[in-house]
């Protein structure tokens, strides 16, 4: 009788260890030694069903034939919100994916003294056909002040622009593109007056709202003051910062967005662009594909693309433009064959050779000075792309990018998406701020 | 009963119908149009019977992994509740011991506490024990969410059985446990079967939870990985219309098969999670 | 009713054995959190693993009630338990009076009004989102019956955004108190309703003077089980609105899970966290109370 029971305290026992041990636990930092499987884990935005995911996938089947041994597991997501979560969860854990991105450069700091990102300068030195290859600035982007060393491989650039309608246009009697902000606005009037939504805005999506901002911002206090705003130099509640926020309200009382862009998702406000009843959006090269694409978007021939309009009264921020650079970060956890498997991967994914075939299927760019590009192979909109994006002076991705607070991405996006229902600008700028003083008391 | 009164209540009754399938008419009806449809004319039928919506949403949008996903979820937390709670509600209703009185108003306080307040710690605790995607450490938080209503609802129904078959199975020598294997469990069917489904609805339902725990798309729950599938592609409505039917297809075959279970269940005092 | 007594060993190892899982796994998983919870609440830590975590004591208490967003969460909170409550019961009460004549065709509105209960909220709140979408079913429906002059985006609105929220949740949740009522109703013998016939009794009378007394127990169980049910709404609101716009619709809920997961707030989050638990717990004690001194 005793034996039954100490049986079955005994196996209770043993499942109990069993399930917490867990089977499913997939941040496995499998240490190695050169005979047993290595597992490389990704956590990229390159999900979904566009051209560049398809390439980033061959690319990953590639490194598998090569090192069978390999297992990959890519935990990439195409969602900004489910993208962010992973990443938020890795990071309280500590246990990071081999391969993954951080948004923003200030707050890099917190994560290097925590030993999260690797400093690839080493090796972008040691492989100079690849590491030579990338331009400068892009480079210099993820180099933090106070640390040596340069913490992400650049893998993607390229321009925000304006996307447009040219046959709206020209049914509206709108010649030539807006290059001012006063011009923008009588564009506005004359696309109103044939009742098309002027500029696509999904709001709800807060990312569109924070963009339309930067382009405002650059425009009018240049791409310099995101430093200043992240290294505290200026505020938020200054009266040029504020001018910026009170632009997106101007706008929004001129009519250029749809009445309920505050309603509607980045998905819907494209899908208006693409059915030609919007005339202009916001986006980067990501979008070049799908706009190629005529099952995607009908209107596909009528497009094009110019830089955002740029404030009469402020020239000198003609040349500032904001322009997309994303990163590929390397865990600062590896060791030994892992960590030398995880670079070969990403010099797979960023070199020369896939660079060329990135732009010219996917007109996807990555910021490299010596791709071999085939003009003829790519599509008309995106050599105008890199056109207009080779001329700017000065380079912003998001505004919040330098700020080493990581819930500023957040904040600056909800707030400027405040000003969409009714909010005062004065009002999202001080809610901006207060999240900065908070942090700091 | 008059006339009028007939009316009247006929009216009531179809003012709140209509009210109330309105949306999940028009769920249904755009699960099989295509999104021209959808937004053109409503509350039409399809020209067309798109089927291919729930194929879409079946395979391309991984419905199908969600289902399963939620079907072994729900499935291990009942199990494992039902074995669990019948346990320590045998030992409470049968076996006087100081610890007792104690014991159940310990669990009681369970019922009290939602599940929100522990989201930090969790988290917390998900991130150091590196539980990620840890999907027994999920069932067994469930497990200890539902304890304190299902050991109260069983605990109270053992001790609405009479004793004579126990009694008299003590006499011929059975130990605790068979008694417990062989009489109390089959006589408490009727409170298990009402706890099963209520965990089962409950752990089916779940996203805040899966929220904390799973990162990993192939191993989310279906009512999370519907949210998912809005997330990434919210503009072809007709394969999310199809993903939402089959999201509520379980709960609600559930309840039209076990239709009085449900409902006596909910009649036996509950707390609604 | 005699209970077994502990005689001996063979017995208490019993025991042991039989309440062990359950409380290995009640306390890992529930108390333990919930003791992290309260420890959280007074630190501080900004969810990176290594970084400090340092006491704070009350601040972060002192931050959640002066914080705007919270204010505005408690402030919907309030809405949600008042509107809740308000239609709920009544509502279930009139609708399991109809539902209980038997009347033709009763139990099929039986399980339509009960369906969307057992339904996941994040499906029930996506499902009402097409609806109540800028571009969704019920503004076509207004602009087709000619009354176009009302179509505005209800989630993003600031004066319908909550109230569109708390509507769904009314949805949802009336055929659960329906059912509850039900079950009350069934236990008023016919008898009691045939001698107040006899007696003359109209309908409304019969249901004002007779019917709602005896339900008083069902009914208080029915609203605080409401009140206690509405504070813990989260899915509902994640799944149509996420708490926007910029807090706009936000409850206690879905504004920890916004500062914990997308601010990093941890030590706000767990204060917030506390918070809804205190509110749950003297909802509870009050509700016992209330019922334990209508029962005398």
């Amino acid at each position: 009788m005793k034996l039954k029971k100490w049986t079955a305290l005994a196996l209770a026992g043993v499942l109990a260890a069993g399930m917490l041990t867990g089977c499913n636990a997939s941040g496995d930092n499998g240490k190695t030694e050169s005979d047993e499987k290595v597992t490389i884990r990704l956590l990229t935005r390159m999900a979904g069903t566009s051209t560049q995911v398809s390439i980033f996938n061959d690319v990953l089947e590639e490194f598998k034939e090569k090192y069978p041994h390999v297992t990959i597991i890519d935990d990439s997501q195409s969602d900004e919100g489910a993208f962010n979560n992973m990443l938020s969860t890795c990071i309280a854990s500590g246990d990071m994916p081999h391969i993954f991105r951080i948004q923003g450069v200030a707050n890099l700091s917190d994560y290097i003294d925590n030993g999260l990102l690797l400093d690839v300068s080493p090796y972008l030195a040691e492989d100079s056909e690849w590491g030579g290859g990338f331009s400068e600035g892009s480079l210099a982007y993820y180099q933090v002040p106070g640390y040596e060393g340069t913490y992400a491989v650049p893998m993607e650039s390229g321009l925000i622009g304006v996307y447009y309608n040219r046959e709206l246009f020209s049914q509206a009697g709108i010649e030539t593109f807006p290059k001012t902000w006063d011009e923008l606005l009588e564009a506005i009037d004359k696309l109103n007056a044939i009742g098309t939504i002027p500029i696509a805005m999904g709001a709800q999506s807060t990312y569109m709202a924070g963009h339309l901002h930067d382009q405002i911002f650059y425009k009018w206090v240049g791409t310099e003051a995101a430093k200043a705003l992240g290294s505290r130099a200026m505020n938020w509640t200054d009266e040029e910062v504020v001018q910026t926020l009170q632009y997106v309200k101007d706008l929004i009382d001129a009519n250029a967005f749809d009445q309920s862009a505050a309603g509607i998702t980045a998905d819907v406000a494209g899908a208006q662009f693409q059915q030609g009843q919007a005339a202009m959006m916001i986006t980067g090269p990501w979008s070049i594909s799908k706009f190629t694409d005529v099952e995607q978007t009908p209107v596909a021939e009528h497009i094009d693309v110019e830089k955002f309009p740029y404030f009469k009264e402020k020239p000198e921020f003609k040349l500032d433009d904001m322009q997309i650079l994303s990163p590929y970060m390397i865990s600062g956890k590896l060791e030994g064959e892992e960590l030398e498997l995880t670079i070969e991967l990403v010099k797979m994914l960023t070199n020369k050779e896939i660079a060329k075939r990135y732009a010219e299927e996917a007109a996807f760019l990555i910021p490299r000075t010596d791709i071999d590009l085939d003009e003829s192979k790519c599509t008309e909109l995106f050599i105008k792309n890199m056109e207009i994006g080779s001329t700017s002076k000065g380079i912003g991705v998001d505004v919040f990018d330098f700020d080493p607070l990581s819930s500023m991405q957040d904040r600056t996006r909800n707030s400027i998406l405040s000003i969409f229902v009714n909010a005062a600008a004065e009002e999202a700028a001080a809610e901006i701020q207060a999240e900065i003083d908070n942090a700091y008391d | 009963m008059k006339k009028t009164k007939i009316i009247l209540m006929y009216l009531f009754l179809f003012i709140m119908a209509a009210i109330f399938a309105m949306p999940m008419l028009f769920t249904l009806l755009s699960s099989v149009k295509t999104k021209i449809e959808i937004f053109s004319e409503p509350f039409a039928l399809p020209k067309i019977i798109q089927w291919k919506n729930y194929v879409e949403a079946w395979n391309g949008a991984n419905m199908s992994r969600y289902f399963i996903n939620s079907l072994i979820q729900a499935g291990a937390t009942v199990i494992i509740l039902v074995m669990v709670a019948s346990m320590a509600a045998y030992v409470l209703s049968r076996f006087s011991f100081r610890a007792n009185q104690f014991l159940v108003i310990f669990f009681m306080l369970g019922m009290m506490v939602p599940m929100h307040t522990v989201i930090v710690p969790i988290s917390y605790i998900i991130g150091n024990l590196k539980l990620t995607n840890n999907i027994p450490a999920l069932i067994l938080v469930y497990v200890a969410f539902g304890l304190p209503f299902s050991i109260l609802v069983i605990t109270n129904f053992m001790r609405s059985i009479n004793r004579s078959l126990e009694e008299a199975a003590l006499i011929d020598g059975a130990t605790y446990f068979q008694i417990y294997y062989k009489i109390m469990l089959p006589l408490t069917v009727p409170a298990i079967s009402t706890v099963s489904i209520f965990n089962f609805l409950g752990a089916w339902n779940n996203i805040l939870f899966p929220l904390l725990f799973i990162n990993d798309k192939s191993l989310k729950p279906i009512a999370l990985g519907l949210l998912n599938f809005n997330g990434e592609r919210g503009s072809e409505y007709g394969p999310l219309m199809a993903a939402i039917m089959i999201t509520v297809a379980v709960p609600m075959l559930l309840y039209l098969l076990f239709q009085e279970k449900v409902e006596s269940g909910l009649a036996a005092g509950s707390v609604k999670e | 009713m005699h209970m077994i007594k502990l005689k001996n060993n063979n017995a208490r190892f019993f025991v042991f054995l039989f309440m062990l899982p359950s409380l290995v796994i009640y306390l890992l998983f529930q108390i333990l959190p919930l003791a992290g919870a309260l420890y959280f609440s007074v630190m501080d830590w900004n969810g990176i693993a290594g970084s400090p975590v340092t006491f704070v004591g009350g601040k972060n208490f002192l931050e959640v009630f002066q914080n705007k967003d919270f204010l505005i969460a408690l402030k919907n909170m309030g809405t949600m338990v008042i509107f809740s409550v308000l239609f709920h019961t009544p509502i279930a009460l009139l609708t399991a009076v109809v539902i209980n004549t038997k009347c033709k065709g009763y139990r099929m509105f039986k399980a339509l009004f009960f369906v969307p209960t057992v339904f996941p909220l994040s499906a029930a709140g996506l499902m009402w989102y097409f609806v109540f979408m800028p571009t969704g079913a019920f503004n076509s429906l207004l602009s087709t019956v000619g009354l176009g002059g009302f179509v505005t985006p209800w989630l993003v609105n600031q004066s319908t955004a909550m109230n569109t929220i708390v509507f769904v949740n009314i949805w949802a949740g009336i055929g659960y108190y329906m059912v509850i009522i039900l079950a009350g109703l069934t236990t008023i013998p016919e008898e009691v309703h045939e001698a107040a016939a006899i007696d003359g009794a109209g309908i409304v009378k019969k249901f004002f003077w007779l019917t709602v007394p005896m339900l008083k127990s069902t009914l208080t169980m029915c609203i605080v089980m409401d009140i206690i049910g509405s504070v813990k709404v989260f899915d509902l609101v994640f799944a149509m609105t996420g708490g926007g716009p910029n807090g706009l619709t936000n409850l206690p809920t879905t504004l920890l899970y916004n500062e914990t997961f997308k601010y990093k707030h941890m030590g706000l989050g767990s204060a917030i966290g506390v918070v809804i638990l205190a509110i749950c717990l003297a909802g509870t004690l009050i509700s016992n109370a209330v019922v334990k001194h209508k029962s005398d």
